[in-house]
This record gives structure tokens, sequence and C-alpha cells, in this order.
């Protein structure tokens, strides 16, 4: 009986095809880490950060914003990550809510890219898509929680509730700084005094 | 032979127009010739008036924006800072929003691709929220401006989940009211009651 191969999980042309691919969108990452505005971001610099060359960056992404959408698909992930991690497996409590208000609003005031792209390509749909995805998810997870937590009607406060969360970012976001007076507000109404 | 300029008059007539165009046209087949036809005028008149279909849409989300502060001033006018003047407040913004369906659904989708008519409503935004924070301020909201700011984002959020069904939706009034009985005082704590 002939022996099966084990199916491999990516053919040779498409490794090749995704490293590149990582590899850009990496050193994309770190030039924003390291206070590169996203306006400054452009095909020759993030290839020479990622010791490639511009026509390899260009077969790529063929388009810019679709590169900009990698990227805030990455940051987006992020800030889920680091808000996750300060919910973590705990007993839903109204300390946790805090918590999670907290660390999403830090998790985006640390990566200022991820507001100005997003309002900077609004009209892509790429852009579009991610950001719409980044809402839902959060969404998602702040209804979640309230739902957990015993709250009547989780989905309607869940929803605005967001609403309030992402007027808090935008208005840091526009502020460049944290407003603890916002926090308040909404710590307030979500956690109590 | 250079067109006449418009007549108040005329342009509410116009805009009239447009909000029922709006209702029964996607976005994407709206054009300044369509909205002429339907208007009974003719298209040079209204690029001399408007330059654009563009420009024509700020001068109409500027007609709604104002026709909803004066429906608010109406329905508040004659009570006193409280719940009550915040919920007909809130209810006048609702239900204005269904009932200019259409059109927030064009002007939803031309904020993404014109920067001007966003920046109109950030203006008109920014208006609302600092009558809205001389309620909470009566009230003794220690951050006024920031418990308006947030509360005009749950409106938002919530005109915008009622759009989808064209009807008041319970559980995102119920919401809403919820908030609002929290920033007005009447309850001490909010969700996590």
């Amino acid at each position: 009986m002939p022996v099966k191969k084990a199916p491999t999980r990516k053919t040779p042309a498409k490794i090749t095809a995704l490293e590149p691919r990582e590899a850009l969108v990496a050193a994309g990452l770190r030039l924003l880490a390291d206070g590169l505005p996203s306006t400054q971001l452009t095909a020759r610099v993030v290839a020479a950060e990622a010791n490639l060359k511009t026509p390899q960056f260009n077969k790529t992404f063929p388009e810019f914003p679709l590169y900009l959408a990698s990227i805030l698909r990455r940051l987006s992930e992020q800030v889920r990550a680091e808000t996750l991690q300060a919910i973590g497996r705990k007993a839903p409590s109204r300390d946790l809510v805090r918590k999670a208000i907290t660390a999403y609003l830090d998790a985006i005031l640390r990566r200022p890219a991820l507001p100005e792209i997003s309002l900077a390509m609004r009209a892509h749909p790429a852009c579009q898509e991610v950001t719409r995805e980044r809402i839902n998810s959060m969404v998602m997870l702040g209804t979640l929680q309230l739902k957990m937590a015993g709250v009547p009607n989780y989905e309607g406060l869940g929803r605005l509730g967001m609403a309030m969360l992402f007027e808090i970012a935008n208005s840091e976001y526009e502020a460049r700084r944290a407003l603890p007076e916002y926090r308040l507000t909404l710590d307030a109404y979500f956690v109590g005094p | 032979m250079p067109t006449k300029p418009m007549t108040a008059a005329t342009k509410q007539k116009l805009f009239k127009t447009v909000v029922q165009i709006a209702d029964a046209v996607p976005y994407t087949d709206a054009t300044l010739a369509r909205v002429a036809k339907a208007a009974k005028v003719p298209v040079a008149q209204l690029q001399t008036q408007f330059v654009d279909f563009t420009h024509l849409l700020i001068a109409v989300q500027q007609y709604i924006l104002d026709e909803l502060r004066d429906n608010v001033i109406d329905a508040t006018s004659h009570l006193p800072p409280g719940l009550e003047r915040v919920r007909n407040a809130t209810k006048v913004y609702l239900d204005h929003s269904l009932q200019r369906r259409g059109l927030r659904v064009w002007l939803l989708q031309a904020r993404r691709e014109q920067p001007q008519l966003a920046e109109g409503l950030r203006r008109q935004n920014h208006s609302f929220a600092l009558v809205i924070s001389t309620e909470f301020h009566a009230l003794g909201w220690p951050y006024p401006l920031a418990a308006a700011r947030l509360y005009l984002a749950a409106i938002q959020e919530a005109a915008r989940l009622e759009q989808p069904k064209g009807e008041a939706l319970a559980y995102v009034r119920e919401a809403i009211w919820d908030i609002a009985r929290f920033y007005t005082h009447q309850v001490k704590v909010g969700v996590a009651k």
C-alpha cells in the first residue's frame, strides 16, 4: 500500500510569499513603537527597516493602504490582548471592569498610530473592515463581561458603554494624554464611586 | 446667463426634497442632477448655489442639525434642569434620527469620504456637548463636559443601533435612560448596582 505523505502546512512558494509580508509588518510595528508617526511610514522606509528592497514591498503590498490595514489589524490585536490580560480568568467584579477600562485606554494611548491610521484611512474598505472588527470584538467582550456580572440589559448597556469608552479613547488621542476626568466619569457609572 | 441666488424658502424646499430622495435612493446613486430633477430646478442653479453634490450635502446636514436643535429647544425650554429635560432632549434626538433615517445613512457614508462633512458634524457635536454639559453642571456633576461627551456618544450609538430597523428599540432606550438617570443624579450607582 502506498504510504501517503503527511500534508505540509504550506507549499514552499507560499512560505516565500509569507516571509517578506511578516517581515514588513514587523518592521512597521517596530518603527511605530520607536515613535515614527504613521504618516511617515512609506514603502521605502519600511522595506529598509526590514532589510528588503522597495520593489519587494510593492510586490507584497500592491497598494499601501493594504499594508496599513495589516498594521492596523496587528495593533488592534495587541490592544485586545492587553485588555484580555487585565481581565485574565478572574471572576467578574466592579474592580475588574475598572481594570479592563484602564487597560484598554492605556493600550490605545501607547499606540497613537491605531487611531491615527484608523482616522486617516477611514474611507478605505480594508481599513474600514479592520476597524469594524475591532469595534465588534470589543463590544462583544464588554457585553460578555456585563452578562457574566449579572447586569440586566447587558446588551444595551454593553453597546452604549463601549461607545462611551471609544469616545474617551478618541478624546485622549486628540489630547495625546490620559484624561482622568473622562475615565472617572465612566468608571463612576460602571463601577460606582 | 447667470442664475439667481436661491431664496431661503426655495432652499428649505430643496433640502426637504433631498431628505425625501434619501429615503428612496441609495447614496451611491445620488447626484446633483438627480436632486435637480426631483426638485424641478435647473442643475445649473444648484451648481451656482452649491458647486457640487458634497457642498449640497454639507448644507443639508446643517439644515437637519438646525432642525434637530430647534426641536430639542421646543421640547425642553419649559422644563427645569433635570432628568425629565435630559430625557425629552434625548427622545427628540433619537426620534429625529429615525425620521431622517435615509439621510443619516447618506451622511454616514459621505462622511467617510468627505472630511468637510465630518468636520461639520464634529463642530455641531461640540456645541451639543457644551449644551448638555451646562445641564450636568447645573445638576452638580463634577466633570460636566466629560459626562456630556460620553452621554452624547451613547445617544449617537443608540441612534445607530435603531437605524437598521427604523424603529425605537426597547433595550436601547432602557439603556440610555439608565445612563441619563445616573448622570442626572437620580441614582447613586449605575450599571454595577
